[in-house]
């Protein structure tokens, strides 16, 4: 028999799917003696599959295709990793849906037991005084409204007048602009929880995370003034920023003059502008001056999961602290949820000197991956003087990790775009995150893949650690 | 001509279908799903090794597109840009397999995969019309050998079967097919050539 005779033997009990692993390597041999006959080979198979692909080509599974591939797109064009930032990091401390659950029962109970009542009272106080204290000017990803009567608003829409209320932004990596009547603005950083109220006098209880605020001068002797667990602020107009931990009060002003009074001594000190003071019963009471912002920052992971997403795993004998991807799933209504496996670490916060990004800024991320995988990293920003800026994000395709399963990757600026699921922003926002503060990272990646992030630095080429 | 103004009527309807998904306008993407799948999933079919998936490849292809719309330069050639990133998802896919230790002895020869993927990187906008030349050519094909493809590809019935029905050995069965594949080769890249003359 010759070479082209079995070949054709060979191929088409290939094509039919009866080739033991004895013969595909027989075959292998015959093409690789033979060019043309790989080439014929090549051909045939092409046919076949087109042959294939046109059996399947009717309108009902052509139909289903269709739709199959709808389902699968992203809840918006511009979302993807973008939206999905800002749904994730939420709160470790704090068990979310049980605490919504509970909310909603206390609204039904409440419903049912007050009925008329609740429903008048509502109607006197908001005919009082307390009505449309404030709106929501922009926001993004989700709030969480608890207005007068325990009333529970989960989709608070952009320029939305509240009365007095809590407001909570849900997730960390989201923001919201709330207005008051007077000009004054409070932009509150995702995952904080602020009660507010403006009977004459405006009154802000920062039970959780962080704001800034640009407050026009208010009426004499009726400061704004802002609670928090450590701190009373006192704030007659001014710009400033207020970070709200378990056991101190960190204040930022950027303008004018802020009062601070310590809740544990009564002891209170003035902040002027650019100047900064840490409230808190073991710690001395005295303003310091704002540290100037650096251009270099590395994490600490060894330090522990400072505010950090993911699980953190602690070094041992081989290998060094880490923070592994944990998945985040995005229900989308009416769509397949999407997983995504995400670690975040915070960048700016707390005591630490602001850090800037610069045009020729770059982060270098070591970590590893059990499993091929594209990648996405990113970054959201603030302003200098406090309030969101953005969130730049870039793809690292999975053919760029080697196989070794460790990855070191750099990116710089051009290797960032502004996150598209800010799209409808784009305007107002800044294109570009230099000379912003960098708040967060996060890395996420498109599979289960066993992602662990060991370090990230943000430097510029000459910058020193 | 007429050939000529479809093409043009369909880059009309894909520029409006892309510029009201950057206005927002999701379902608008659909249009661009249908107008191009039957064509991205052909070429797909036919540069794919054995072992891919072609739908999920050109499901990952129409999102990454999607993902990316902004990238697209309104005004140029819509369909092009989505079958060079098909390509590149393909060229992952492989390099995926390539990685599987055990592939090539279980189901496709390494030259043919990599001739495979040799050919996927010769884009012409002519290989997208390989689906309908493929049609014309089969319409062409007489009754009696066209049942042949019609039993394997449409009713997907077995060799033997079909060797019981036709009244012939298996081999001859199998003979007839690779002819017909090979007459069905011949019968399209004749066209393709017509059409590249032109």
């Amino acid at each position: 028999m010759s070479d082209r005779d079995e070949f054709e033997q060979l191929w088409t009990s290939y094509i039919e799917g009866e080739l033991d692993e004895a013969g595909i390597e027989k075959l292998q041999a015959i093409l690789s003696a033979d060019k043309d006959l790989l080439s014929t080979a090549v051909d045939e198979y092409q046919i076949h599959r087109l042959l294939c692909a046109n059996a399947t080509s009717d309108q009902a599974s052509r139909d289903a295709f269709v739709r199959s591939t709808m389902e699968k797109l992203p809840a918006d064009r511009e979302q993807l990793v973008g939206d999905v930032m800002q749904r994730i990091l939420p709160n470790i401390f704090e068990n979310r849906s049980g605490l919504r659950m509970l909310r909603r029962a206390a609204v039904i109970l409440l419903s049912v037991a007050a009925g008329v009542l609740l429903l008048a009272v509502y109607t006197s106080v908001t005919d009082r005084s307390n009505a449309n204290v404030a709106k929501i000017t922009s926001k993004s990803g989700p709030l969480s409204w608890t207005g007068d009567g325990g009333r529970v608003v989960d989709d608070l829409a952009a320029e939305t007048p509240l009365s007095g209320g809590t407001l909570e932004v849900l997730l960390p990596d989201s923001w919201a602009k709330l207005e008051f009547r007077d000009g004054s603005v409070v932009t509150l950083a995702g995952g904080s929880l602020v009660t507010f109220s403006d009977l004459g006098q405006k009154r802000l209880h920062l039970r959780r995370g962080s704001f800034s605020a640009n407050v026009v001068p208010q009426k004499s002797g009726h400061p704004m003034l802002v609670h928090t667990r450590s701190a009373t602020l006192e704030i007659l107009g001014t710009q400033f920023k207020v970070e709200s931990e378990l056991d101190t009060t960190l204040l930022n002003v950027n303008e004018g003059l802020v009062g601070v009074k310590r809740l544990s001594d009564g002891k209170r000190v003035e902040v002027p502008a650019n100047h900064r003071v840490v409230a808190s019963a073991d710690r001395q009471l005295e303003p310091v001056l704002s540290p100037k912002s650096v251009n270099y920052w590395k994490s600490q992971l060894n330090l522990g999961a400072q505010n950090t997403h993911g699980r953190w795993l602690p070094a041992s004998d081989l290998l060094e602290a880490r923070l592994r991807a944990i998945p985040y799933v995005y229900v989308l209504p009416k769509r397949k949820p999407i997983t995504l496996y995400l670690a975040a670490m915070p960048i700016s916060q707390g005591e630490n000197p602001p850090v800037t990004f610069q045009s020729d800024s770059r982060f270098r991320v070591r970590g590893s991956l059990e499993s091929s995988s594209g990648l996405y990293f990113g970054f959201s920003v603030n302003l200098a003087g406090g309030g969101f800026a953005g969130k730049f994000v870039g793809h690292i395709p999975a053919e760029n990790i080697t196989d070794s399963g460790e990855f070191t990757f750099s990116m710089g600026l051009k290797d960032f775009q502004l996150d598209p699921a800010l799209v409808k922003l784009k305007k107002v926002l800044p294109q570009s995150p230099e000379g912003l503060i960098v708040s967060h990272c996060w890395c996420v990646s498109e599979k289960p893949a066993g992602l662990e992030v060991v370090e990230v630095e943000l430097s510029q080429p000459d910058a020193l650690p | 001509m007429e050939k000529h103004s479809d093409a043009l009527d369909e880059r009309q309807q894909l520029e409006t279908a892309i510029a009201r998904v950057r206005d927002g306008d999701i379902k608008s993407f659909e249009v661009i799903v249908r107008l191009l799948e039957r064509r991205l999933r052909a070429w797909l079919a036919s540069h794919t090794p054995p072992g891919v998936d072609v739908d999920e490849v050109a499901q990952k292809s129409f999102i990454a597109a999607y993902t990316r719309l902004d990238d697209y330069t309104s005004g140029t050639d819509f369909a092009s840009w989505l079958f060079t990133i098909a390509h590149y998802q393909l060229r992952t896919e492989t390099t995926r397999l390539r990685r599987v230790a055990d592939y090539h002895t279980r189901f496709a020869p390494d030259l043919l995969q990599r001739e495979l993927q040799r050919r996927s990187a010769e884009l012409t906008g002519l290989e997208q019309d390989r689906l309908d030349y493929l049609q014309d050519c089969l319409d062409g094909l007489g009754k009696n050998v066209r049942r042949y493809i019609d039993w394997r590809y449409e009713e997907c019935i077995p060799l033997s079967e079909m060797a019981r029905r036709s009244e012939r050995s298996v081999a001859a069965v199998k003979k007839q097919l690779w002819q017909l594949r090979r007459a069905l080769r011949d019968c399209v890249q004749t066209r393709l050539a017509r059409e590249a003359g032109e």
